[in-house]
């Protein structure tokens, strides 16, 4: 038999879990070494990319590869995973040329440039 | 010329010879015929001549050459037992061989489009005619290389090599005699158009120029010249790799949660260190409220100064920013500057621990044993940094150097610790600089504040109620305010900024030195609130004038009161040429403490009450002193009761219902300044030139002091200036020399009457005042 005390915990844990479980939206940049300006547009490019194809993945990274092969040259290699998907790099890339970012609490991204 | 074409079998290594047309008259000449070289090898084969040489020759004899043994028996036969009969045998293989030669060429075998069009081809035409006559072929035709030649012509040999050494060009012509690849010869008739270059692939090229302009394929030439190769260089450029480095990462959902959560970590984070520093910067800017009032002893009280608590109620100055990147922006130099002075304060702290305790704690013992008399006692000695006495730079240029005359000690009327010293000289022509140190009791080494003044400062005043605002007069007849608070970014360390008001030569400051200045109390009860709220100054010239000071949109504008008359031995009053309107020179000046008048010294030994508005009240003036009067002060409990001081070795204590003075003390050699003390109605210190400071109690001896002690040695230095704290027991002695001695009064000096219940501590202090001056009367 829960006392009323007990209730109110559990509410306030509940209430405690649900705000943490809350998506948040916005992109956070995890790892880049671009310049600010460059970042700025491949962040614009993946976040279109990624709401462009919201469920093909194979299609959003390559739109992004294209994209970014188009705007900063040539050749740009793009992993985008799903939640509860995992993956994990061990990569060579060119310096000041990698962006590494999570999208809408489910989604990362990683591309790097590496010819 | 008829064509002779040699088959040969590969697939069995048969050598079968094929003799199409000869003519009638090479028949004739069969003999000369077989003499050549190619003949002498048909002599070689079986062969048959059907020449009917009794006929006519028509004109064409048709000799076929058969390889059929004609000697040969062909109807052998052997007897069968078994059927009982003879049967013929069947004719085993005649052929001999005789030739063997492995051969790479290949045959092409023409199909039959290509065979239309190229009708007249002699090659194609003989092998169609010639492949039903020739019966021995009729197995192998498929299975044929041809090789083409003509037994007159080197052409012939040349072109047999240029077929076996086309192999390797010729993608479908194969070596090797058991291959059979004529199947596939038809690659070359198809591709004949698309594949000019191929022109030295032997069969290729002969069906090629065939098939283009059917000419004779055996009169064609092959002509070319070779060239010199140019030499192949190859020619790179080596470029610095771009750098390269390696990542690694791995990412799945709880690492992105994990990410995201810190993230909005950092930003509440941030969110609320900005609220705090906002909330600090607000508090910062409304404070200025005085409460935080402090009644802990100085030493070991919690820190209260200036920079802690006091705040205008004017203006925010001290702006706190975000720390940021750049370590020394003028917000770091200002937190430089506060966390340098809390490091100083506890250096000091440590240094003068001893002088702290003995100024808290320490009571002369011997005091029982002495009374009435009592002791000073030295503490700190403070000392104007010597940077700032030296030499300082204004506008560019280097000003002279400070002179080391104390002109003016003031306490501040709120912080218990802390006094403000004026720096200038006695002799007003020479002060052409001028300084002002605000010190701590708690930091004797260092000025909490200080500013370099244009000219030598001749007094300081506090306000009684912003005690942040300390007004100087200075000896060019400037009046200047300080508000202590102000320390503008820019210049944390400059000093001569913090002078916030002052009077400007365009309104009116005087042309000679202010010789005391006093700041007046707001409240006038008798006048509206809206007209007193300005800041108001009082100030006495050496002209003579009284000069009421408002301080109107960040402006000091004077007022003239009254110009006082000189009196004295004025020789020029008597002359003939009439009267030249002379005036005093005011050198001291006491504010009464309720405000109401103004108690002007002269240097002629004249004092002047004079009212607020500028009246010269009827019991004045009094003739005090044969000299100059250096200090005049009022009692601080009995308000009729003022104490003045002069060169004529005299000090004074006046009742203003009175014309004479009460009390006359000589001590015999000028007397420097005066002050009543704080504590007592009766008692009174007074400095003489010759380096020696004395108390007096009328309460227990008018003619003897409670104390005489030399405070500055004589011959080095002069006091000049006394006053004493209104709420610690101690006295402050300035000398010419910079130093200001700090002075513990020992408990005879300090001692307070009792209070009964029924009474107030002023009243009991005016009773005995009273009575003493009574006694005196």
């Amino acid at each position: 038999m829960e006392t009323t005390a007990d209730l109110n915990r559990r509410v306030d844990e509940l209430d405690m879990a649900a705000s943490r479980k809350a998506i948040h939206y916005y992109p956070l940049i995890r790892h880049a070494d671009l310049c600010e300006e460059t970042k700025h547009e491949c962040v614009e490019i993946i976040v279109a990319s990624c709401e462009k194809f919201p469920s093909n993945h194979e299609a959003a990274a390559k739109q992004i590869k294209e994209t970014l092969d188009k705007r900063c040259g040539p050749s740009w290699h793009c992993v985008v995973v799903l939640k509860g998907e995992t993956f994990a790099l061990e990569i060579s890339y060119e310096t000041k040329n990698i962006i590494y970012m999570f999208l809408n609490s489910n989604l990362g991204v990683c591309a790097w440039k590496c010819s | 010329m008829g064509p002779k074409l040699l088959q040969k079998r590969i697939s069995n290594l048969h050598h079968k010879l094929l003799v199409n047309r000869i003519r009638a008259a090479d028949a004739k000449h069969h003999e000369s015929h077989a003499k050549k070289p190619n003949d002498r090898r048909w002599e070689a084969q079986n062969y048959t001549w059907n020449v009917d040489d009794d006929e006519e020759i028509p004109g064409t004899v048709r000799i076929v050459l058969s390889a059929a043994d004609p000697q040969r028996t062909k109807n052998q036969v052997v007897y069968s037992i078994p059927d009982r009969c003879f049967i013929p045998l069947t004719p085993e293989n005649s052929s001999v061989e005789l030739f063997d030669q492995t051969s790479s060429s290949v045959y092409v075998e023409p199909t039959a489009a290509s065979d239309a069009t190229n009708a007249f081809n002699p090659v194609l035409a003989v092998t169609d005619q010639a492949r039903p006559e020739a019966d021995l072929t009729t197995s192998d035709a498929d299975d044929t290389v041809s090789e083409a030649f003509d037994g007159d012509r080197s052409i012939d040999t040349t072109f047999g090599h240029g077929t076996s050494g086309g192999n390797a060009a010729g993608g479908n012509n194969t070596s090797g005699a058991a291959l059979d690849t004529s199947r596939s010869d038809h690659g070359p008739m198809t591709e004949r158009d698309d594949d000019p270059m191929e022109m030295n692939a032997g069969v290729k090229s002969l069906v090629k120029r065939k098939g283009a302009k059917g000419i004779n394929h055996f009169s064609y030439c092959d002509r070319a010249t070779q060239t010199t190769v140019p030499p192949v260089r190859s020619n790179a450029i080596q470029t610095e790799a771009p750098p390269r480095v390696s990542f690694t990462s791995l990412t799945n959902a709880w690492i992105i949660y994990d990410a995201y959560h810190q993230d909005l970590a950092a930003q509440q984070h941030k969110i609320q260190q900005q609220a705090l520093i906002n909330s600090a910067a607000e508090v910062v800017n409304k404070g200025g409220a005085p409460s935080t009032s402090s009644t802990a002893p100085v030493g070991v009280a919690p820190d209260v100064s200036v920079t802690s608590t006091a705040a205008p109620p004017a203006t925010p100055t001290v702006v706190f920013q975000p720390t940021g990147e750049t370590a020394l922006s003028q917000a770091g130099v200002s937190r430089l500057d506060a966390s340098a002075h809390v490091i100083e304060r506890m250096l000091n702290q440590n240094t003068y621990d001893d002088i702290a305790q003995d100024f808290k704690y320490w009571e002369d013992a011997a005091d029982e044993y002495r009374e009435p008399e009592g002791t000073f006692m030295p503490l700190w000695r403070f000392t104007p940094p010597a940077t700032m006495l030296r030499m300082f730079e204004e506008n560019g240029c280097m000003r002279n150097a400070v002179p080391s005359h104390i002109t003016a000690i003031c306490w501040n009327p709120h912080y218990k610790d802390l006094f403000a010293i004026g720096l200038g000289s006695r002799d007003n022509m020479t002060a052409e600089s001028g300084l002002v140190c605000v010190f701590s009791l708690k930091s004797p080494t260092h000025p909490e504040r200080s500013a370099q003044l244009q000219a030598g400062v001749s007094s300081l005043d506090f306000h009684p109620e912003f005690w942040q605002l300390l007004a100087v007069g200075m000896h060019d007849g400037h009046v200047a305010v300080i508000d202590l608070t102000v320390r503008k970014d820019s210049d944390t360390f400059a000093v001569t900024n913090l002078i916030t008001y002052r009077s400007s030569a365009m309104r009116g400051k005087r042309t000679v030195p202010i010789t005391q200045i006093n700041i007046k109390q707001i409240l006038n009860h008798n006048e509206t609130v809206c007209s007193n709220r300005n800041l108001r100054l009082f100030s006495i010239s050496m002209d003579g004038c009284l000069c009421l000071w408002l301080f109107v949109q960040g402006e000091l504008y004077p007022t003239e009161l009254i110009t006082l008359p000189f009196q004295g031995d004025n020789k020029l009053q008597d002359n003939n040429f009439g009267t030249l309107a002379l005036t005093a020179s005011c050198s001291c000046m006491a504010m009464h403490p309720n405000n109401s008048m103004v108690l002007v010294g002269t240097d002629q030994g004249q004092l002047w009450p004079v009212s607020n508005e500028g009246e010269i009240l009827n019991w004045g003036p009094v003739n005090a002193h044969q000299g100059p009067i250096y200090t005049v002060q009022w009692n601080p409990f009995h308000h009729q009761v003022f104490i003045s001081c002069g060169t004529d070795w005299l000090v004074k204590i006046w009742d203003q219902r009175e014309k004479e003075a009460l009390v006359v003390i000589s001590l015999g050699c000028c007397v420097e300044d005066c002050a009543f003390s704080p504590f007592s109605s009766t008692a009174f210190a007074c400095m003489s030139s010759n380096g020696k400071v004395l108390l007096y109690d009328l309460n227990i001896c008018l003619h003897k002091p409670l104390c005489s002690q030399r405070i500055t040695p004589q011959r080095r230095a002069q006091p000049t200036v006394l006053s004493i704290a209104p709420f610690h027991p101690v006295i402050l002695v300035g000398d010419d020399k910079g130093h200001v001695t700090c002075l513990k009064l020992s408990p005879n000096l300090r001692k307070v009457s009792r209070v009964p219940e029924s009474s107030r501590a002023i009243e009991v202090e005016m009773d005995k005042l009273e009575r003493n001056l009574q006694y005196i009367r």
